[in-house]
């Protein structure tokens, strides 16, 4: 995953520094200015212009902090995400006043320093740090897990999503038996994952089957119905399977547990949130895969090619592919998707970018005659250093 | 310990619990993040029971996480009706958690010493422990139901055993307690170094064998321990212990 990694070695060995920049997704999704590795360089570099070399402290916090700064840039280098360095992000707290301890000076000066410190990194929190940032549905007096009651929580069934969010966050409110699978969405189950076999059998049994969809606000028909555009979109999501919602309506479960307003009101559950069940056919999948449209061999051939180009995003082989309304995607696990429109334009978008960016025509890139700024996509972090 | 630096001790885990429960508190509510409506409940489900038989990648990839620290995401709902208490308390243990070895660490990098009156320690470790929770990830790592918190608390306990007098007994313990920490989270392998270091000694034999033989059995012993029942699982359903990672080395790629 290059979501957070440094895009070159200067980045990765500035990254105590870069870590203070108000940026998001530096090496966390929010903006998480952090100065404290910052200060610890600084106490660091007085120390030795001092000639006070730290092999005065103790052998066992001497190898605390040479094993932390290597372990710093090995996680920087191999993954960089600051919820994966935790450990890390708190011992830097103790570590900075170890240092801080050994500086020149009177105490009182020591302490002005650090309250300097102190002060400027509670004001680099007050600006980014919001309660809650990460809150999606609200849990206020209600139960935690509440839904509304309804027969299908009674009685055993097979409950399909193919949502990014599988909302398996339900499965302890309803029949122990049921079985539950997110078939697309984050991760589409097909041949030939081990998993596949695993999700065939269990649809061709004998329980009704369910389709389970967070209610869209702007589709609801008539009688709280997903619109036909709505059932279009799962349907394609689940043809792969051999799965099909039936004529026969969804059963609307009103719930919380729908990503919804953050405040506390008496109407919180209008407009509706909740669940769409509905109701699935199964017909095992033709292996040769007759429902799938097969990638016409220019656009594979210009993709392929951008991959070859720039494999750290465009990872050859992991892109999970789609087709709707005339245009090819590929979404890789580096955030980024490839895209190839009904006219022969290719353009490829990283999550971070306010706008694709175009690489050029499917002929054009089956020539090779393009390029991709590989070392910096448009929305990826661009330190203080590169900015124009 | 003397009995100030218990109160010290005291005081500081249970201000960084009332901080950190004044959250939830005063927003009257616990949100679920994207996080635990996708699988933080889900794993705290089939920590307690299994569902391999039933489910198919319920939670997505994600269902082949380790479980166990999600139990008590899954029990809140059970043990608390109202949002904000229960939040109140998940953030509180969360914060005291990870204050007390945080603390611990403080009293061995910044001991008091006889020149300097007493309270100048205490407000040093105080301080650390301020800047230790000065920031944005360890801040939300709190409030949300995520398992970072928790698989760090074990390394944090790891770097104090590892702060003490010098032993291969005290190499051993800090080891299996960074065993534990990768079995928790994997990603907690990214302090290896951490371990290395502690390998190495002042005097010769730089690299001691028989406090590497420490290290080595120590944290495999705290990595299989607690890996052990859930690997057994993946094992079991997909012939890879670590599945869906090292898929080309162990399969099922």
């Amino acid at each position: 995953m290059v979501r957070f990694q440094p895009d070159g070695w200067l980045e990765g060995l500035l990254r105590p520094l870069v870590l203070a920049t108000p940026n998001k997704g530096i090496y966390f999704e929010a903006m998480a200015p952090d100065w404290r590795f910052a200060f610890i360089l600084a106490c660091g570099a007085v120390l030795l212009l001092r000639r006070r070399s730290t092999d005065a402290l103790p052998f066992e916090h001497r190898q605390l902090m040479w094993g932390l700064v290597a372990a710093f840039y090995l996680w920087t280098f191999a993954i960089g995400n600051g919820r994966y360095f935790m450990s890390g992000l708190v011992l830097v707290g103790p570590l900075l006043l170890m240092l801080w301890r050994r500086l020149p000076g009177t105490a009182s000066f020591r302490w002005m320093l650090l309250a300097i410190a102190g002060f400027l990194q509670i004001q680099a929190l007050a600006q980014t740090y919001s309660p809650n940032r990460w809150g999606l549905a609200r849990w206020g007096h209600e139960p935690g897990l509440a839904i509304a009651d309804s027969p299908l929580r009674r009685e055993p069934a097979v409950f399909i999503t193919a949502t990014a969010i599988s909302y398996s966050i339900l499965v302890p409110q309803f029949h122990r038996e049921s079985r539950w699978s997110n078939v697309a969405g984050q991760r589409d189950i097909k041949p030939p994952m081990p998993e596949y076999a695993r999700l065939q059998q269990m649809l061709a049994g004998p329980l009704p089957k369910y389709a389970v969809l967070p209610i869209a606000t702007h589709f609801i028909a008539d009688a709280d119905q997903p619109e036909g555009i709505a059932r279009l979109v799962f349907n394609d999501l689940l043809a792969q399977q051999g799965l099909r919602l039936t004529a026969e309506p969804c059963h609307v479960l009103p719930s919380p547990l729908v990503p919804g307003p953050r405040e506390s009101a008496p109407d919180a559950l209008k407009p509706l949130r909740g669940f769409w069940f509905c109701p699935l056919s199964y017909t095992p999948p033709q292996p040769q895969g007759q429902q799938h449209v097969e990638m016409p061999a220019s656009v594979a051939e210009a993709l392929s090619a951008v991959e070859q180009r720039c494999g750290r995003f465009f990872i050859p082989g992991a892109g999970i592919e789609r087709y709707f309304e005339g245009l090819w995607s590929r979404s890789y696990p580096s955030d980024i998707t490839l895209l190839a429109n009904g006219e022969g334009t290719v353009y490829f978008k990283y999550y971070r970018a306010l706008n694709p960016t175009v690489i050029g025509t499917i002929d054009q890139i089956r020539r090779g005659a393009f390029s991709i700024p590989c070392d910096k996509i448009p929305g990826r972090f661009v330190p203080f250093w590169q900015a124009e | 310990m003397k009995r100030y630096l218990f109160a010290e001790a005291l005081i500081v885990v249970v201000l960084a619990a009332a901080l950190a429960s004044s959250v939830p508190l005063s927003t009257d509510a616990f949100f679920w993040s994207w996080d635990g409506l996708n699988h933080h409940v889900y794993l705290g489900l089939i920590a307690e029971q299994p569902r391999w038989q039933l489910d198919v990648t319920a939670a997505s990839g994600q269902s082949y996480q380790y479980p166990y620290l999600y139990w008590p995401a899954y029990k809140l709902p059970q043990w608390f009706s109202s949002g904000a208490v229960a939040g109140a308390a998940w953030s509180a243990t969360n914060a005291a958690l990870l204050t007390l070895p945080t603390w611990l660490i403080c009293l061995r990098l910044l001991p008091g010493s006889g020149d300097r009156p007493w309270w100048h320690g205490t407000l040093e470790r105080t301080a650390a422990c301020g800047f230790a929770a000065m920031s944005v990830v360890v801040l939300t790592g709190l409030e949300t139901t995520a398992n970072d918190v928790l698989a760090a608390v074990p390394l944090l306990w790891a770097v104090w055993v590892s702060l003490g007098p010098r032993s291969h007994r005290r190499a051993f313990w800090a080891a299996v307690l960074w065993g534990v920490s990768v079995a928790f989270k994997l990603s907690n392998g990214l302090f290896l170094p951490l371990l290395m270091f502690w390998w190495w000694q002042p005097q010769a034999p730089r690299l001691p064998w028989r406090r590497g033989l420490s290290l080595t059995s120590g944290a495999s012993l705290g990595f299989l321990a607690l890996y052990a029942p859930w690997g057994w699982q993946l094992w079991k359903l997909t012939g890879n212990p670590f599945y869906p990672f090292l898929g080309n080395l162990l399969g099922p790629g």
